[in-house]
This record gives C-alpha cells, structure tokens and sequence, in this order.
C-alpha cells in the first residue's frame, strides 16, 4: 500500500495544500503591503429626545447624528452611512427604536447592535453613575471558568475549545481512516483474490494471520500518514497568518486525551479493519464490496452526524449507550473527553471493544476460510449464517 | 514414515460430500498423480492439504505430524492459475514468498538468483511480472514454489502454458526433486505426463477415491488378454488357450482365452519355430483407463 500512487498522493498532498495556501496568503500581502485600514462603518440616528449626544465613538461603529430623518435617509441612499435609526420622543417610555437600511436581513448585524446599545446606555447613564459602573454596565462580566473533579481539585479537563476540537479532529481523523484504509483493503483483497495471489498466500499463513497482518500492516500505513500530517502541522504552523496561527498554536491538548483518543483510535481502527476484511472476503469485485460495506460506513458516521447533542449532553442515556456499544464507541468517547467521563464508561467501553475485535477477527477468520476462495459468487446472507455454523 | 497421510477426508457443501472419505499416502522421494475429471473433489482435495480449509472429517499428517500452521513451512504450493502480483518484479516476488515460507529476504534472495538461473529467467529478474510471458511467469511461479526447500510439493498442473523446452525443463526439476527425497503430490489432465513422471496414482472422482496404486500395479490390473505378435510373416500353427487368431502380413493379433498366460502363448510359438521380432501383451494407456472409469461413473 506504501507504494501505492494514491496513498502517496494523500499522504503528500494535505500538507502541500496548506503550505501552498499559506505561501499565496503571504505573497497576496506581501504585493498588496501594508494591511488596509479596517473601515469602521457609520450609523446615522436621529434625537428626537434630545439627551444622545455623547458616546458616538464606539468600538463597532461610528454614529452620525441628523437633524432630520429626510437628511438621515438621503445619507443612506448616497452610501455615506450603512443605516439609521430613529430615537422617537417616547423612546424612555417605550424603549422602541425606528432603524432604516436598503438590505433585507434576518435580523440586524452583532456589530451595529452592540454599538447602537453601548451608545444607549453611555447617553442614558452619562449623568447618573460614573464612567466606570457605565462600562460595567455594557460589559457586566467575564466568565473565568475551572472545572473540578470529584476531590475538589481542579480537573484535568477543561473543555473549551481545544477539547473541541481534539475531539473533532480525532473523530475525522478516524473516519477518514475507515474510509480510505477500508477502501485500499477492499480494494487489495478482491485484487488478491482475482490474481489468485490468495490462493498461495493462505498456502502459507492461516485466515487469522492473513487478516491480522492486513488490518495491521493498512492501520501502520494510516498512523505513517496522520503522524506526517501532524508533523507537517507543528512545521507548516509557524509560517501561518498570525489569526489562524495563534489560534492553532493557543489550542493545549492534555496528554490524557491525547493518549487515550490514541488508544481510540487504534482500537476503533482495528475493529472496522477487520469487518472490512470480512467484507472483502464476501465480496466478489471491489465495487460490489463498497457497496456492502456501506451499512459499516454508516454505523461508524452515526456520532458524527449526533457529534452536538453528544457534546452537548455528557451523560444522557444514549451517550452511554454509544460509548459502550463497540462500533459507535470510539468516535463517541473521543467526543465525550474533552468534556469529561466517568472512568468506568472508558474502561468497560476498552473491555467491550476489545472483546469485539478478538470475536469478529475470529468470525472474519470463519468467513475467510469458507468465502475468500469462492471466486465470482457473492454467498447469500443464508450461506454466511450457515458457514459460520459450521466452523 | 509416509510423508503424507490423507486419511478418511470428509468435505460437504450444504448437503453435498465433494470429498467423501478419501484416504491415500505419499512416500517421501515418490511421485503421486492425482488425477480426476473436471469437479471431482482434486482441488477441494488439495485445499485441504494445505490446511487452506479444514475437513469436516478425517485428517491430514504430514511427516507423521497432524497438519497445521506450523507444518505450511513443510509444503510448497503451485496453484493451477498463476498466483503473482502484476505490478511486483521477478525478484521482489520471490523475496516475498520466501519471507513468507520463514526465510530472511537475504537468503530468499540468494537462493531466488540461482533459481532464476536454472530456469533461465536471470536476465528478467527486474521485470515485473505482467512484463513476462505466460510461460516464464509460470517458471516463476515454480521457482516460488521449491525456493524454501520444502518436503511435499503440491504442483497442480505445473506443465500449462510451457513450450516443449520448458516442460522438458520443469519435468527435470520436478524428477530432480524426487532425487532429494521429496514427497511430489503432482495434479494434472495430461495422463502421459503422470506416466512418465508418477510412482504411483490415486483417481477421485464425484468425491471418491476410484482407483490408487502403483503405476505398474494399475497396469497389470487394466492389462487386457489381447497379445500382438510380430514375427518374419510365418503364421503360427495351431495354439492352444487362445479363444481367437489373426493374422495379416507379418502381425498377429491373439486372444487369450481365460486362465492362459502371455508365457503359455510364447512357449508354443518359440516351439513352433517362429521367428518372433515382437510379443506385446496389450495394455491400456492411463488415459484409456481414465476414461473406462470416467466413462462408467458418468
């Protein structure tokens, strides 16, 4: 598979992608110098209570005061401010705004609210507190937040956005992993079995060797191809526009998670590897193999697709559920550790995926022995029920 | 000790016994033809020797040792269709079967060189195999098969494909085998290659051993009662024991009647004065006998 074009062209061409993106990032600024002058866009109002004169300078926007909404509206037409709102005379009374744009909108942007609100309560409070309790009251808080463990001392986990991602990282980086290593032992086997390379191949190792040594040797490459892309990552990251730079190069990944989203990972590896092999055992061409291994594909992409209500939910029932049954265990943990679970899931999720890998690497091995040298037949499920019997 | 005992072998399929208590030995430094028409159990039969399936019944001793992974190295196998990686070279593909078989790369790669020679195949061992002839790729195969030294060959239909040189050159490897003392297990249609080759023969057929022996032995029991006499074209006088005679030109052609012996017909011909230039009792060809027993289990 190392020699393969494609595992290459993979293996190589995400990293080259990135530093490609970031050297036309770099040239792009370089010839367009200095970075523009960020534009601060300009609401107008109209006062027709007479006490918002202050506080037009705000971090988001820059308001204009008008005499008259005819004058505001002209304005807007010619382009000199993005809106303009109205502050009519009962508006201490009944707090409604009149505002005026020419786009259609779901609501008004984050930016114009959050300065046309900060406008509100510097004018409203300006002789009332002081500047400082003003600012308070714009901006009552900032959440510092530390998570504790059942002693009281501070967790290991902290959630956050590097847990997050961690955790979506590794859940993609598995998928992908099912996918394409699935793909290339589909692929490799029923080759294997067209050439009759297979034939001579169990005439000197057992069904359970052949497929051990596949699943190992494919999971071998995978690992080769994530560590490059991890090391391209930690080379590719200093040379990164300083936004996303920072924000990668923010991210702590404690090695707890990392270890055991590892073990994870292997193990979930392992587990779809060797059902695939089954399949590729079965199947009679590799089309007709993908096809049959979609159920898997799918079973495996069902966290995915629940990845919010199983971050959002640490220990509902069905997330429990999820961590303990094998297939949906290990993108299911991964996703729940940054977010904290109970040691028992994690170690009865191991004992489980573990107990399922030795069984279907035993049942595949059945599979192989009865199928693997039945050539242009695709045996009926009734066949497989029935070999398995058998063996 | 036989090095291969094959010993009440049972295989069914759903309701059907495709090997129904198949029993034959092999003697190491021999030859045995397995031979059989077209799905009568020979490749089931071999799968099982190889420990590619398992039987449901019976088993399988090689070198007095029940088969299992650890007797694989023992064995080297030739499939009826080439087995071999297009993409890989003549010498890549070698190194990895032989790895395969317990040997290092570097030992399976000095050995694959002065294999390589013997077949003639030296100047394309940096060829991939899909750049080779259906014959050479079939010399690799071979040379795959004898590169870990093994005790049994299982060779099934090692002859396809091969020009008359290289069939001269495979039957002296596969007779050179059989002077090392190695057990040959030879699967094959062509009858007069198992009589030039085999010591002894075992026919399966619809799943059953139908006939096993020597090849001397399966003769003797197939021989007929005809003798074709040739002599200076002096017909022979009255004989006694012969239920019929005739005679064209200088071949006689006698039936012996029951209980008469070839010695018998001789002794009153050498009386008689004939001038006997030559006395054959007829046998049937191995095909012939193949297909009387194909032809009555049919």
């Amino acid at each position: 598979m190392l020699k393969r074009t494609s595992y290459i062209l993979t293996t190589i061409l995400l990293p080259l992608v990135a530093l490609l993106a970031i050297v036309i990032y770099n040239l792009v600024q370089s010839i367009s110098g200095a970075p523009t002058e960020v534009k601060i866009p300009k609401i107008g109002y109209v006062d027709q209570v007479g006490i918002f004169s202050a506080a037009t300078n705000q971090p988001g926007a820059e308001l204009i005061p008008y005499e008259s909404a005819d004058a505001a509206k002209a304005d807007l037409i010619n382009d000199t401010i993005k809106e303009y709102f109205i502050i009519p005379v009962d508006y201490v009374a009944s707090g409604v705004l009149e505002r005026f744009s020419l786009k259609t909108e779901l609501e008004p942007g984050q930016g114009s609210s959050t300065a046309i609100e900060d406008f509100l309560i510097a004018n409203l409070l300006k002789n009332a507190v002081s500047p400082d309790i003003t600012a308070r009251v714009q901006a009552p808080y900032t959440l510092n937040n530390t998570v504790l463990d059942e002693s009281g001392n501070v967790a290991e986990g902290q959630g956050g956005f590097g847990a997050y991602i961690l955790s979506y990282l590794f859940s993609l980086l598995l998928l992908m992993s099912i996918f394409t290593a699935s793909g290339f032992l589909l692929q490799g086997l029923v080759e294997e079995k067209e050439n009759r390379v297979m034939e001579v191949l169990l005439s000197s190792v057992s069904s359970r060797q052949l497929i051990a040594g596949k699943v190992l040797g494919l999971g071998a490459a995978g690992l080769v191809q994530i560590v490059i892309w991890l090391v391209s990552y930690k080379l590719l990251l200093p040379f990164a526009s300083s936004s996303i730079g920072g924000l990668f190069s923010s991210l702590v990944f404690p090695p707890s998670i990392v270890i055991l989203s590892l073990i994870y990972f292997i193990l979930g590896y392992l587990l779809y590897g060797i059902l695939m092999a089954g399949v590729g055992a079965i199947a009679p061409s590799a089309q007709t193999g993908q096809q049959m291994s979609t159920i898997f594909s799918l079973v495996a992409a069902i966290p995915f697709m629940l990845m919010v209500f199983i971050i959002e939910n640490g220990d509902h029932a069905l997330n429990i559920v999820l961590s303990l049954f094998p297939p949906t265990a290990p993108l299911t943990v991964m996703m729940r550790l940054g977010q904290g679970i109970p040691v028992w899931e994690i170690i009865a999720s191991i004992a489980l995926l573990v107990l399922a890998i030795l069984g279907s690497l035993a049942l595949a091995a059945r599979i192989f022995r009865t199928f693997l040298l039945m050539y242009g037949k695709t045996p009926s499920f009734k066949d497989i029920v029935r070999s398995l019997r058998q063996a | 000790m036989p090095a291969v005992e094959v010993i009440d072998v049972v295989k069914t399929y759903g309701d059907k016994n495709v090997v129904d208590k198949v029993s034959f030995n092999v003697e190491q430094g021999q030859i045995l033809g397995l031979i059989g028409p077209n799905g009568a159990g020979k490749t089931t039969t071999i799968r099982m020797l190889m420990d590619i399936i398992k039987p449901d019944a019976g088993e399988v001793r090689i070198l007095g040792q029940t088969f299992g992974e650890d007797a694989k190295d023992l064995v080297g196998y030739l499939p009826e269709e080439r087995g071999l990686y297009k993409r890989m070279t003549v010498m890549d593909t070698l190194v990895y079967f032989g790895t395969l078989k317990g040997m290092t790369p570097a030992e399976a790669a000095a050995r694959a060189e002065k294999w390589l020679r013997r077949v003639n195949l030296s100047a394309h061992q940096r060829k991939k195999m899909e750049e080779l002839s259906h014959g050479m790729a079939q010399l690799v195969q071979l040379v795959s098969t004898v590169l870990h030294d093994p005790r049994l060959l299982i060779l099934d239909e090692p002859f396809n494909g091969l020009d008359p040189v290289n069939m001269q050159l495979v039957k002296e490897i596969i007779a050179n085998q059989r002077g090392e003392g190695k057990a040959i297990i030879l699967s094959t249609h062509r009858m007069n290659e198992v009589e030039e080759l085999c010591d002894s023969v075992f026919m399966i057929d619809k799943g059953e051993g139908v006939l096993q022996g020597s090849l001397a032995d399966i003769k003797r029991r197939f021989r007929g009662n005809t003798l074709v006499i040739e002599s200076d074209g002096t017909p022979p006088g009255n004989l006694e024991g012969v239920s019929s005679v005739k005679h064209a030109g200088a071949r006689t052609e006698v039936v012996m009647a029951e209980g008469t012996t070839p010695q018998r017909v001789l002794e009153q011909l050498v009386k008689q004065r004939v001038a006997v230039t030559r006395f054959e009792v007829v046998t049937p060809s191995l095909n012939d006998i193949f297909i009387r027993i194909a032809g009555e289990n049919y």
